[in-house]
């Protein structure tokens, strides 16, 4: 109810600040990469709504596994 | 044959006033009845207080009662209630009986209220005869029509005071001429908020007289207002500053007496301790997705039916049966860390079930006769039927916890779950949610959206109906990022209608200036029916904006349209009051000048900051599509 709490939204929007922060100090290459990776953040922030996460860090390691299975896929498709 | 209403009942110096409205001559006859007044006492010793009450005066009856006492209503205890038909004396039992520090229960509703209750006596409806000392009403038929009386409603849109009546719409810029309105015409009620009642009588004092009855709850219809009047059995005369939660509340408390069940505010259901992590698990709205901004075609939007009521009423949750100890027939439910007992029906499901019935019955009547009373009665039912989920977790509710308001909204993010996954097994893409709603790409037409809606309605075990088929959507960014809005967007529909939400063309306080452009931009996409035809119709879209920027770097535009109308923030709390407020009454009537935003007060031309609209503009533009993401 945000009685008590901040949002998920709000606390995943600062972890994202703090990694889009950070990319900056790196290769552009990697930074590319980053941006990418948080760029569809919402969609999975939308999954999370559902059943909702114990640890706002739980979003970030949801989307990684969700691209990791994207890419996994896509691999396996061009071989 | 002359029909005679009772319009009202109210309290004068002690005497119960019924007010009768004859339908034929339009007038009004006060009459003095009598009705008990009941009162409840809580006493360690309730034979003494009993004997004690014996002794008063007009005090009619008095005997002692087992209750059941709150939050569980697991114990019982004897209650003394004593009955009299004289209000003072009542006033004066409750008032001495503090002094000795008697505790009095059951203090809500108005005793007015439970007295027409356990009458029968319902405002609102047809009295069939006078009998003995008190009206004697007809049953109330929800297909009934309502009294035709002279009212007024008053509102304030667009700088504009806004005068409803049965002959149509009036609309006035200055106060003087809306209050020569209303003296000039003989209304029987006049229906306004308070903030522009304390205006009119400001400035005439007169105007309070000229209405034989005005209510200050907001410039809802006549047809709502009545409506919460039979539902709650509260006269109008107490509905003057009268919340949406206190009708759904009187409504609650009055099953609560059947059930012979305390109400007793001192009372509270305390939420156990939890750590942060299990409150950020719990501690919850319903499913508001972050959408993905952009256009999507062939969308169609799916709404349950009343959800968080038809959530309430079928797991009967409820204050008293969530987490209840003590109860024999658990239910556990998996998606939340509450459970609800089923030993007996809630008192906030058993209120709330009859009203989901009504709903969807005013909405049949609406469609069938095309009567916009039932579309008035339908949307007084809605209006209680969303705060009866509100109000569960208020922490002033006296029916509610916190816990039994997380049961519900853990249920619907697990209800619209299971939806989203059936619907995506079939194909399809949900691309956003809304509590209630879900939005669908991929789908053909109307008739595909029915399908889907039967597959959500199976899935669930939950009505849902087809909201709307787009033939387009179009969902916005965040104005102050690129991220999509979750409750702002527009489209075109299969008729050629649009529905829009929560861009600033619909937004009360946006200058007019600013609704105009937007609305007419949108216009423009609104002829494209397919891809191409909206990728061409963005430039028109933008022009029009561009248009109006150079209207107003011209001085090419009504000073009125560009007044901002605003209200006192909700909690009229404020840490540094803006200039306006400390110089002028709410509803305000601004206007951005070069000093910053101030009261509208015959400016000219030079003063205005024309750099504040064309920021409106271009917010106004945001919300529009682009050649550039359509590629």
């Amino acid at each position: 109810m945000g009685r008590n709490t901040t949002s998920l939204r709000a606390i995943v929007n600062r972890y994202t600040e703090r990694i889009k922060k950070l990319s900056e100090l790196l290769p552009p290459d990697e930074r590319k990469l980053i941006e990418e990776f948080l760029r569809d953040l919402d969609s999975t922030l939308s999954l999370c709504v559902h059943t909702g996460v114990e640890d706002p860090l739980e979003v970030l390691f949801i989307h990684f596994l969700r691209l990791y299975t994207h890419i996994k896929k896509n691999c396996c498709n061009n071989r | 044959m002359p029909r005679l209403w009772l319009l009202d009942v109210f309290i004068k110096n002690g005497e119960t006033i019924f007010s009768l409205y004859d339908e034929n001559t339009k007038s009004i006859e006060e009459r003095v009845g009598k009705i008990d007044f009941y009162g409840y006492i809580e006493a360690s010793n309730p034979t003494t207080i009993a004997k004690e009450l014996e002794h008063i005066e007009d005090v009619e009856d008095v005997h002692i009662e087992r209750w059941r006492k709150p939050p569980f209503y697991t114990n019982s205890i004897d209650i003394v209630v004593f009955k009299t038909k004289n209000f003072n004396i009542y006033r004066d039992i409750i008032r001495i009986g503090v002094s000795k520090e008697l505790k009095f229960v059951n203090t809500f509703p108005h005793p007015l209220v439970e007295a027409l209750y356990k009458t029968g006596i319902q405002p609102l409806t047809i009295v069939v005869e006078w009998r003995k000392d008190k009206p004697l009403t007809s049953d109330w038929k929800p297909d009934r029509i309502d009294p035709e009386v002279e009212y007024i409603a008053v509102d304030f849109q667009n700088g504009f005071y806004v005068a409803e009546t049965s002959k149509g719409i009036e609309k006035f810029w200055y106060i003087e001429d809306l209050i020569r309105y209303i003296e000039s015409n003989k209304f029987l009620i006049g229906f306004t908020n308070p903030y522009i009642y304390t205006q009119i009588m400001n400035f005439d004092l007169r105007v309070a007289k000229t209405v034989y009855r005005w209510i200050t709850s907001g410039s809802h219809h006549p047809f709502e207002y009545f409506e919460w009047s039979r539902l709650s059995y509260t006269p109008l005369n107490l509905m003057k500053n009268i919340t949406i939660g206190k009708i759904l509340t009187t409504i609650e408390a009055l099953i609560a007496r059947d059930k012979k069940y305390i109400v007793d505010r001192s009372y509270g259901r305390v939420e156990p301790w939890r750590n942060i992590g299990r409150l950020i698990l719990h501690d919850r709205g319903g499913v508001v997705y972050q959408p993905k901004p952009g256009l999507y075609w062939g969308i169609c939007q799916i709404d349950f039916r009343s959800l968080y009521p038809s959530i309430i009423v079928k797991y009967n949750i409820s204050g008293e049966t969530v987490d209840k100890p003590l109860c024999s027939r658990s239910l556990k439910l998996t998606w939340c860390e509450h459970s609800v007992c089923l030993d007996e029906e809630g008192v906030v499901p058993m209120s709330i079930k009859k009203l989901i019935e009504l709903k969807d019955l005013y909405e049949d009547k609406a469609r069938e006769v095309g009567d916009k009373l039932f579309d008035y009665r339908r949307r007084a039912v809605k209006w209680i039927l969303v705060a009866s989920f509100g109000y569960l977790g208020y922490r002033n509710a006296l029916l509610g916890s916190v816990m039994a308001h997380e049961t519900v909204t853990s249920t619907s993010r697990e209800i619209l779950r299971k939806a989203r996954v059936a619907i995506e097994k079939k194909g399809y893409r949900v691309i956003h949610a809304m509590v209630d709603s879900l939005f669908i790409e991929g789908v053909e037409d109307p008739c595909e959206c029915k399908y889907i809606k039967n597959i959500v309605e199976e899935t669930t075990g939950f009505k849902a109906k087809v909201e709307a088929y787009f033939l387009w959507l179009y969902i916005p960014k965040l104005l102050n990022s690129d991220r999509g809005a979750s409750n702002k967007y527009y489209g075109l529909l299969q008729n050629g209608k649009a529905k829009i939400k929560g861009i600033l063309a619909v937004r009360k306080d946006t200058p007019p200036i600013i609704k105009k452009a937007q609305l007419e931009a949108i216009e423009k996409l609104l002829k494209a029916y397919k891809r191409e035809e909206f990728i061409q119709s963005i430039k028109e879209a933008h022009n029009i904006i561009n248009n109006y920027i150079e209207k107003l770097k011209q001085n090419n535009y009504n000073l009125r349209d560009l007044v901002i109308t605003r209200y006192p923030s909700v909690r009229e709390n404020y840490r540094k009051p803006p200039k306006y407020i400390r110089e002028s009454l709410p509803p305000y009537r601004l206007i951005y000048t070069k000093k910053g935003l101030i009261v509208f007060k015959d400016p000219t031309y030079s003063d205005i900051d024309i750099n504040k609209y064309v920021d409106f503009l271009e917010k106004a533009r945001k919300e529009l599509p682009t050649e550039k993401e359509l590629q």
